[in-house]
C-alpha cells in the first residue's frame, strides 16, 4: 500500500480516518446499549446505531449497494417495526424476572467475545486469500440483479415463501381479538 | 445456469403443498372465520398429491435450479417422512385443537408451510437455500408453538424463536465462512475446492465455517449444549405441535446435515466426526440422564427426544452409506413412535389441563386397555427393545457405528438405550402398576383421526420392527443415490 | 416333520392371542384347554421332531426353517428362521414339557384368581418367546426371544400388580436383565462386524479362522455378560430372589426351568467361540463357582420357602457355569434338564404347600405338613433328594459329572467350590423339607385345622416331575458308571467340537495337559487312570451330601434349639447371611442412589445452575418440581443463549486447534 497523496488529499484521507473510527466506535457503541439498555426502546435505538455502523463498514469496503441495501432493509425496515412492535407491546406484568447478575453478564460476554474474535480473525488473517480479478464487478447492482433473476432465482423466489411464512405467523401471533371472541363462544 | 421450466418437476412436492397451504388460507378467510373441519381433509388431500409427486420425482436423480437443489432417492425418502409426519401430526391435532377451540385453517396452513420448508432442507444442495428453507420451517413452527396463545405457549414461542434467531445467525456466518474459503455455497463445488485447493482442510476459515455449521444444525435437533430451550419448548407449545417438531423437525435438520457433511465436507471428516463424536455422547448421556429425573411426560419425552438426537448423531458421525441408510430408518420409526406417543398423551389429557403428570397415568392400563397397550408399545419401541422399530433403527446405527471402528461410540450408545429403559419402562409402571385415583377424569379425549393415526403408528412400528426388510431396502436405495 | 418346526413357537402364541383378545368371555374350561392344548401340541410336534432326528445320521442332524427375511441389509440378511438340532430339541422337549406341566398345575393353583385368562395369556406368551429363542438360528432372533422372556417374566412377576413390593420386584428384573442385554447386543455387533452373518451355524464354522483369540474373548465375555443377566450369576443375580413376588408357577416356569437357563444354552450355543477365548472360559467357570457356593450360604439363613428354593437355583445355575467353563458342555446342559425336572418339581412342591398353608410363605410357622399333605411330602422329599446328589437320582449324575470335569479339567479351586457348595445344598433342602414336613406344628391360629391337600390337577405334574427326577438322569450315566452316556453321544454333533478345543484351551490355561486330553479322547469318561479318582471324588461328593443331611436331620429334628444357639452365638456371620451380604443395599446405596443423584446433578446443573444463573436456582426448583406454571423468564432464555455460546466458542476451539495457523 504505497500510495502518496497531495497535501489536500492527505487531509480527505484524515478526515476518512477519523470517520471510520467513528462508525468502528458507533457499532461497537451501538451493540453494548442494544445489549445493556433496560428500557427496550432504548435497546432497539442501540441496534440502529450499530447497524448504521456496519453499513458505513460496507462502504469502506466499496460495496455502497450493500451499505445501502444495510439501511434500507435493517435500519429502515426492520427496526421500524421494532420499534412499533415495542410500543404495541403490552408491558410486560410481572417484569420484575430477574436477568442473569450483571458481572457474570459482562464478563461471560467479554470472554466469549474476546475468545470469537480471536479464533475467527486469526482465521480471517490466517486464510490463504486469492485476490478476485474482477473486485468492482462483484457488488455492482447490475451483476447482483443478474443473479438474483437468473443462477440464484430459486433463493430468490424462496425468499418470498420465507416472508409469507413470516407474515401468516405474525398475523396468527398478533390476532388477539378474534381468539377471544372465539374463547368466549366457545364458553370457557 | 439459468431456469429451466423441467426443473419445476423437481419441486412438485413441494408445490403441491404450498399450494394446498394457501388453499387453506383461502378456505379461512373467505369462511369468516366459522370452524372449518375441512382443512382437515384439504391439508390430508395436499399432503396425498405431495407424496405422489414425491413418487414421480423421486427417479429423475438430477441437481435442478443451478444446483440448488436435488431430486434423488435420498430426498425422495426423506419427502415422504416428513409428509408422514405432516399427515399424522394434522391427524392427531383435529379433535385436539376442536376441544381447545383452536380450530383453525391457519394451524394447518402453517404446518404445511413448515413441511414445505423442511422438504426443501431435504433436498438442498446449496448452502444458501438450504438455510432459507431451515428459517421458512422455523418460522412456522415458532408461530405454532404459541399457537394456543397460553401463557406457556407463548413463552416457549418467545424463547424458542429468540434462539433460533441466535442460532441462525451463527449458522449464516458459517455459511459466509465456508463462501470465503471456497468460493461457493453450492455443495458439490464445495467438495471439489476442498480437493483442488491444497491446504484448504486445514484452513482455520474453512474449519471455523463448519463448526458454525454444526452450531446451526445442532441447535436445531437440539443437540447438547444446544439443547436447552427443547424442553421448555416441547413442554410449553400445543401437544400435537411438540409431536411436529420432535420429529419434522429432527427429520429435516439431519437430512440436511447428513447430506451436506457427506457430500461436501469428507475432506475434513476427521476432524468433524471427533467433535461430532464428542457432542453425540454428550447429547445422548445429558439426555437420558435428564429424562430419568422428570415426572412430567411431555417433559420426559422432551429430554428423550434429545437422547434420540444423540444416537441419531451417531449415524452423521459415522457418515457411511450405512450409516445413512441407518438414520433414514431411525427417523422414519422415531417419526411413527413419537408421534403415537404424543397422540397418546393428548387423549389422556383434558381441555386446559393436559394432565402430563405421571400420576395422571396411574391405573390407565386397565382403564383403557388399547390406549395403554399402543402407549406401552410405543414406549418399548423408543426404549430400543426388539421386536418394534426403535430397535431395528437402532441396531442398523450402531452396527454402522462399528463397521466403521467407531467402538466406544457404539459402546457408549448401548449403555445409554439400556439405562434409558429405566424411564420409559417407569410410564408403563404407571399404567399397570398403580391405582387409578378416584377423582381422576373420566373419558377420552379421542375422536375418528386421532384413532386412526394412533393405530396407523402402531401398525408401523411393529410392521417396520417385524419385517423391515422392504424399508430399508428403500432407505439402502435412497442412499445409493448420492 | 422339521419342516413344521415352527409350529413349536407358534402354537403357544396362537393360544396366547385366543386367550388374550377373547378369552375374557369365555369359561374357565375353555380357556384350560387352550392354555394347555396349545403348549401340549407344541410338545407333541417337539417329539416328532426330536423322532425325526433320531432317524437322520448324526452329522446331518439339523434343520433350519425360514420364515422370512428379517433384516436385509446390502449383501447379508438376517432371517427370522429356526433352527432343529440335537441340542434346540432338548431344550424344545424340556420347555414344552415342562412347561405342559407347570400349566396344568397353573389350572389348580390359579383356580380362585379374578385375571384367570391374563395369566394364561401371559404363561402362553412366555412359551412363545422361550420356544424362539432356543429354536432360533441366529444371533438377532435368540436376542427377541431373549427381550421376550424377559418381558413376559416381567409382566408375571408384576402379576399381582396392587402389590407395590411386586410391581418394584417386576422394575428391578428388567432393569438388571438390562444391563446383561447391554452386553448382549455388543457382542451381536461384534460377532456381525467380523463374520457378517448372525447365524449360528456360519458364524461356529467360520469362527476358527475369521478371528483371533482376543476378538473371541471380548465376544464371549460381552455375551457372558448377558447370561449372567438372564441366568441371575455374580453379580447380576439380585433380581430373581425379588422375583419371587409372582405367582407359584411362575417361579417354577420362568425362574427354575427354563428363562435363566437361558444364559447357559446361549453359551452352549456358541461353544466354539468360548472353546477359543479360555481367558473367558475361566471366567464363567469361576464367576459360576463363587455363585454356587455364595447363593448356598445366602440359602441357608433364610425363612421364606421361596426365597431359599430362589437362591438355590441360583447356586445350581451356577453348577451349569462351571460346567460350561471348563468345556463340559453336554454335562451342563445335562444339569440343565436334570435341574429343570427337580426344581419345578420343588417349585411347585413349594407351591402346594403355600396353597395348602393359605399363603403363607414362612417356613418358621409351618411344621409336620407330612400329615395333612402326603402328596405334597412324598414328591418334595424325592426331589430333595435328588438336588442333593444321591445317587441314584437325577442330579447326582449331572452335578458329579461336572465337578469331575472341573477336577479332571485342571480347574481344582472351581471344583472346591462346588464341592463345598453341594454339601451345603444337601444341608440347607433338608433345613427346609424337616422345617416344613416335619417337627410340631407352628402354625398360625387362622390356619390351623384348615390345612389342606391340594387338588389332582397340582398333585399329579407333582408326580411326574418327581418321576423324571428319579429317571431323568439314567440317560446320561457316565461311562465310569457302566452307563452309555446317550445324552452325551445325542449333542456331540453341536457340542463335541467345541468340548475337544475348548478342553485344549483351557488346560494350556491352567498348566495341566494331561487330564484334559483324556477327557477329549474319552469324551466324558476319561482314561483309565483316572477312573479311580473319578470314584474316590464320587464317594466323596456322596459322603458330604450325606453330611448335609445328618446335619440338618439333627440341628431341626433333634436339637432343634441348636439353629437359634448357633445364631447367636455367631451373630455377625448369621446377620450376613440372613441379610444376603447385604448386597441389595449396597447396590441400592451405589447404583441406584448414586445414579439418581448423578442424573439430579446433571439436570439440575444445566437448567438450573447454568441457564438460570445462581440467582434464580431456588424459584427454577420449586417452579419445576411444583408442576411447571412457568412465568416468563427472560433470565431463563439468557442462559440457554450462554450455553449456546459457550457450547460454540467450545466447537470454535476444538476447529482451531485442528487448524493450521
Amino acid at each position: 500500500m504505497d500510495f502518496t497523496f497531495a497535501t489536500e488529499q492527505k487531509f480527505l484521507v484524515l478526515i476518512a480516518d477519523i470517520a471510520f473510527v467513528g462508525f468502528i466506535v458507533a457499532t461497537l457503541f451501538g451493540g453494548i446499549v442494544a445489549v445493556g439498555a433496560r428500557q427496550l426502546i432504548h435497546a432497539v435505538l442501540g441496534l440502529i446505531m450499530s447497524l448504521m455502523g456496519v453499513a458505513g463498514l460496507y462502504v469502506y469496503l466499496g460495496n455502497h449497494f450493500i451499505a445501502a441495501m444495510q439501511i434500507l432493509i435493517y435500519v429502515g425496515a426492520v427496526s421500524i417495526s421494532m420499534v412499533f412492535a415495542v410500543m404495541l407491546a403490552r408491558p410486560p406484568e410481572d417484569a420484575k424476572a430477574k436477568p442473569l447478575m450483571f458481572a457474570t453478564k459482562i464478563g461471560s460476554g467479554a470472554v466469549i467475545a474476546l475468545f470469537a474474535a480471536f479464533v475467527v480473525g486469526r482465521a480471517v488473517i490466517a486464510h490463504p486469500w486469492v485476490k478476485a480479478a474482477t473486485v468492482v464487478k462483484e457488488g455492482t447492482i447490475r451483476q447482483i440483479g443478474e443473479n438474483l433473476l437468473t443462477t440464484n432465482v430459486f433463493v430468490f423466489e424462496l425468499i418470498s415463501l420465507v416472508l409469507l411464512v413470516a407474515i401468516t405467523g405474525s398475523v396468527i401471533i398478533a390476532k388477539r381479538g378474534r381468539d377471544n371472541t372465539d374463547q368466549q363462544g366457545g364458553g370457557v | 445456469m439459468d431456469f429451466q421450466l423441467a426443473d419445476l418437476k423437481l419441486i412438485a412436492p413441494h408445490i403441491a403443498l404450498l399450494g394446498t397451504a394457501l388453499l387453506v388460507l383461502m378456505v379461512e378467510v373467505f369462511g369468516h372465520g366459522r370452524r372449518r373441519p375441512e382443512a382437515t381433509w384439504i391439508s390430508l388431500l395436499g399432503i396425498g398429491i405431495a407424496a405422489a409427486a414425491t413418487g414421480m420425482s423421486c427417479h429423475e436423480n438430477r441437481l435442478g435450479f443451478s444446483g440448488m437443489l436435488a431430486a434423488d432417492g435420498y430426498s425422495a425418502f426423506c419427502n415422504m417422512i416428513i409428509l408422514i409426519v405432516g399427515a399424522l401430526t394434522i391427524l392427531v391435532s383435529s379433535n385436539y385443537l376442536k376441544d381447545e377451540r383452536h380450530e383453525h385453517g391457519e394451524y394447518h396452513a402453517l404446518i404445511l408451510l413448515s413441511m414445505t420448508g423442511m422438504m426443501f432442507m431435504a433436498s438442498a444442495t446449496h448452502l444458501l437455500l438450504m438455510f432459507l428453507a431451515l428459517e421458512t420451517m422455523s418460522i412456522a413452527i415458532y408461530a405454532l408453538a404459541g399457537f394456543f396463545r397460553t401463557k406457556e405457549g407463548v413463552e416457549s414461542c418467545f424463547k424458542y424463536f429468540l434462539l433460533g434467531a441466535f442460532s441462525s445467525a451463527f449458522m449464516l456466518y458459517g455459511i459466509a465462512l465456508i463462501y470465503g474459503a471456497t468460493g461457493t455455497t453450492q455443495i458439490h463445488g464445495i467438495m471439489e475446492q476442498f480437493t483442488q485447493i491444497k491446504g484448504l482442510a486445514s484452513s482455520p476459515m474453512a474449519l471455523s465455517g463448519i463448526a458454525l455449521l454444526i452450531v446451526g444444525f445442532a441447535f436445531k435437533v437440539a443437540a447438547f449444549p444446544f439443547h436447552g430451550w427443547t424442553p421448555d419448548v416441547y413442554q410449553g407449545a400445543p401437544t400435537s405441535v411438540t409431536a411436529f417438531m420432535a420429529t419434522g423437525v429432527k427429520a429435516a435438520a439431519f437430512a440436511a446435515f447428513f447430506r451436506i457433511f457427506f457430500v461436501a465436507f469428507p475432506a475434513t471428516s476427521p476432524v468433524w466426526s471427533q467433535a461430532l463424536w464428542l457432542l453425540a455422547v454428550a447429547t445422548m448421556t445429558m439426555g437420558n440422564f435428564a429424562a430419568l429425573a422428570q415426572r412430567d411426560v411431555k417433559r420426559m419425552l422432551a429430554y428423550s427426544s434429545i437422547a434420540h438426537a444423540g444416537y441419531l448423531l451417531v449415524g452423521v458421525v459415522t457418515a457411511t452409506a450405512a450409516a445413512g441408510t441407518g438414520m433414514l430408518f431411525y427417523l422414519l420409526s422415531y417419526a411413527f413412535m413419537n408421534i403415537g406417543a404424543f397422540a397418546c398423551v393428548i387423549m389422556l389429557g383434558r381441555r386446559g389441563a393436559d394432565s402430563t403428570n405421571l400420576d395422571d397415568y396411574a391405573g390407565v392400563g386397565f382403564k383403557y386397555p388399547l390406549l395403554a397397550a399402543a402407549l406401552t408399545l410405543f414406549m418399548f419401541s423408543m426404549a430400543g427393545i426388539p421386536p418394534t422399530a426403535g430397535f431395528i433403527g437402532k441396531f442398523l446405527i450402531f452396527k454402522a457405528a462399528i463397521g466403521k471402528e467407531f467402538y466406544w461410540l457404539a459402546v457408549i450408545g448401548v449403555l445409554n438405550s439400556a439405562a434409558s429403559v429405566y424411564f420409559y419402562l417407569r410410564v408403563i409402571v404407571y399404567m399397570y402398576f398403580r391405582e387409578r385415583p378416584e377423582a381422576a377424569p373420566e373419558g377420552l379425549r379421542s375422536g375418528p383421526a386421532i384413532t386412526v393415526a394412533t393405530v396407523v403408528a402402531a401398525a408401523a412400528v411393529l410392521i417396520l420392527g417385524l419385517a423391515p426388510g422392504f424399508v430399508v431396502r428403500m432407505a439402502e436405495a435412497a442412499m445409493s443415490t448420492f | 416333520m422339521l419342516d413344521w418346526i415352527w409350529l413349536i413357537p407358534f402354537l403357544p402364541m396362537v393360544g396366547a392371542i385366543i386367550n388374550g383378545t377373547v378369552g375374557r368371555r369365555f369359561p374357565k374350561w375353555a380357556v384350560n384347554i387352550i392354555a394347555c392344548g396349545s403348549i401340549f401340541a407344541a410338545f407333541v410336534v417337539s417329539v416328532a421332531s426330536f423322532i425325526a432326528l433320531t432317524h437322520l445320521d448324526p452329522s446331518q442332524r439339523f434343520h433350519e426353517v425360514t420364515l422370512f427375511s428379517w433384516i436385509a441389509t446390502g449383501s447379508t440378511s438376517i432371517d427370522l428362521a429356526y433352527l432343529m438340532d440335537p441340542l434346540s430339541s432338548v431344550m424344545t422337549l424340556i420347555v414344552t414339557g415342562v412347561g405342559f406341566l407347570i400349566h396344568v398345575y397353573s389350572v389348580g393353583y390359579m383356580h380362585h384368581d379374578s385375571s384367570y385368562n391374563r395369566f394364561f395369556t401371559y404363561m402362553n406368551l412366555f412359551c412363545f418367546a422361550m420356544l424362539t429363542l432356543v429354536l432360533g438360528n441366529n444371533f438377532l432372533v435368540l436376542f427377541v426371544g431373549w427381550e421376550g422372556v424377559g418381558l413376559c417374566s416381567y409382566l408375571l412377576i408384576g402379576f399381582w400388580f396392587e402389590d407395590q413390593e411386586k410391581a418394584k420386584a417386576g422394575m428391578k428384573a428388567f432393569v438388571v436383565n438390562r444391563i446383561g442385554d447391554f452386553g448382549f447386543l455388543l457382542a451381536m455387533f461384534f460377532i456381525f462386524m467380523h463374520f457378517g452373518t448372525l447365524n449360528f451355524r456360519e458364524v461356529m464354522a467360520a469362527a476358527p479362522t475369521a478371528i483371533t483369540a482376543a476378538t473371541a474373548t471380548l465376544i464371549c465375555l460381552l455375551l457372558f455378560l448377558g447370561a449372567c443377566g438372564k441366568s441371575a450369576q455374580l453379580p447380576l443375580y439380585v433380581w430373581l430372589p425379588d422375583a419371587m413376588a409372582g405367582p407359584t408357577p411362575v417361579s417354577a416356569l420362568i425362574h427354575a426351568a427354563t428363562m435363566v437357563t437361558a444364559g447357559v444354552y446361549m453359551i452352549a450355543r456358541c461353544n466354539i467361540l468360548y472353546s477359543m477365548a479360555p481367558g473367558a472360559m475361566a471366567t464363567v467357570a469361576t464367576v459360576g463357582a463363587i455363585t454356587a457356593l455364595f447363593a448356598g450360604t445366602i440359602a441357608i439363613a433364610q425363612n421364606d420357602i421361596k426365597k431359599v428354593l430362589a437362591y438355590s437355583t441360583v447356586s445350581q445355575l451356577g453348577y451349569m457355569f462351571i460346567a460350561m467353563g471348563v468345556g463340559a458342555y453336554a454335562v451342563g446342559i445335562f444339569h440343565l434338564m436334570t435341574h429343570a425336572f427337580f426344581k419345578a418339581c420343588l417349585f411347585l412342591g413349594s407351591g402346594s404347600v403355600i396353597h395348602g398353608m393359605h399363603d403363607e410363605q414362612d417356613m418358621r410357622k409351618m411344621g409336620n405338613l407330612r400329615k395333612y399333605m402326603p402328596h405334597t411330602y412324598r414328591t418334595f422329599l424325592i426331589a430333595t433328594i435328588a438336588i442333593a446328589g444321591i445317587p441314584p437320582l437325577a442330579a447326582f449324575f449331572s452335578k458329579d459329572e461336572i465337578l469331575w470335569m472341573a477336577w479332571s479339567g485342571g480347574f481344582k479351586a472351581q471344583w472346591a467350590l462346588g464341592f463345598l457348595a453341594a454339601g451345603i445344598t444337601a444341608f440347607y433342602m433338608f433345613r427346609l423339607v424337616f422345617m416344613t414336613f416335619f417337627g410340631e406344628e407352628r402354625h398360625d391360629e387362622h390356619v390351623k385345622g384348615k390345612v389342606h391337600e391340594s387338588p389332582w390337577t397340582m398333585y399329579v405334574p407333582l408326580y411326574v416331575l418327581m418321576g423324571l427326577s428319579i429317571v431323568g438322569g439314567w440317560v446320561g450315566i457316565p461311562e465310569a458308571l457302566g452307563g452309555a452316556n446317550h445324552f452325551h453321544h445325542w449333542l456331540a454333533p453341536v457340542l463335541d467340537t467345541g468340548s475337544m478345543e475348548g478342553a485344549r484351551h483351557a488346560a494350556a490355561l491352567v498348566g495341566d495337559i494331561g487330564p484334559s486330553a483324556a477327557y477329549a479322547s474319552g469324551g466324558g469318561g476319561g482314561g483309565e487312570g483316572h477312573s479311580i479318582i473319578e470314584y474316590i471324588l464320587m464317594f466323596a461328593s456322596v459322603g458330604w451330601a450325606l453330611i448335609g443331611i445328618a446335619f440338618a436331620a439333627f440341628c431341626y429334628l433333634k436339637r432343634t434349639d441348636i439353629p437359634a444357639k448357633a445364631a447367636a452365638s455367631a451373630k455377625g456371620v448369621y446377620e450376613l447371611l440372613y441379610n444376603k451380604y447385604y448386597v441389595d443395599e449396597i447396590y441400592d446405596a451405589v447404583f441406584v442412589k448414586g445414579l439418581v443423584a448423578l442424573s439430579n446433578h446433571f439436570w439440575k446443573f444445566w437448567d438450573v445452575v447454568v441457564i438460570d444463573g445462581a440467582a434464580n436456582g431456588l424459584a427454577k426448583v420449586v417452579r419445576a418440581t411444583g408442576g411447571g406454571l412457568a412465568r416468563l423468564q427472560t433470565g431463563q432464555a439468557q442462559g440457554y443463549a450462554l450455553a449456546v455460546a459457550i457450547g460454540t466458542v467450545a466447537l470454535l476451539a476444538f476447529f482451531a486447534a485442528h487448524a493450521t495457523l
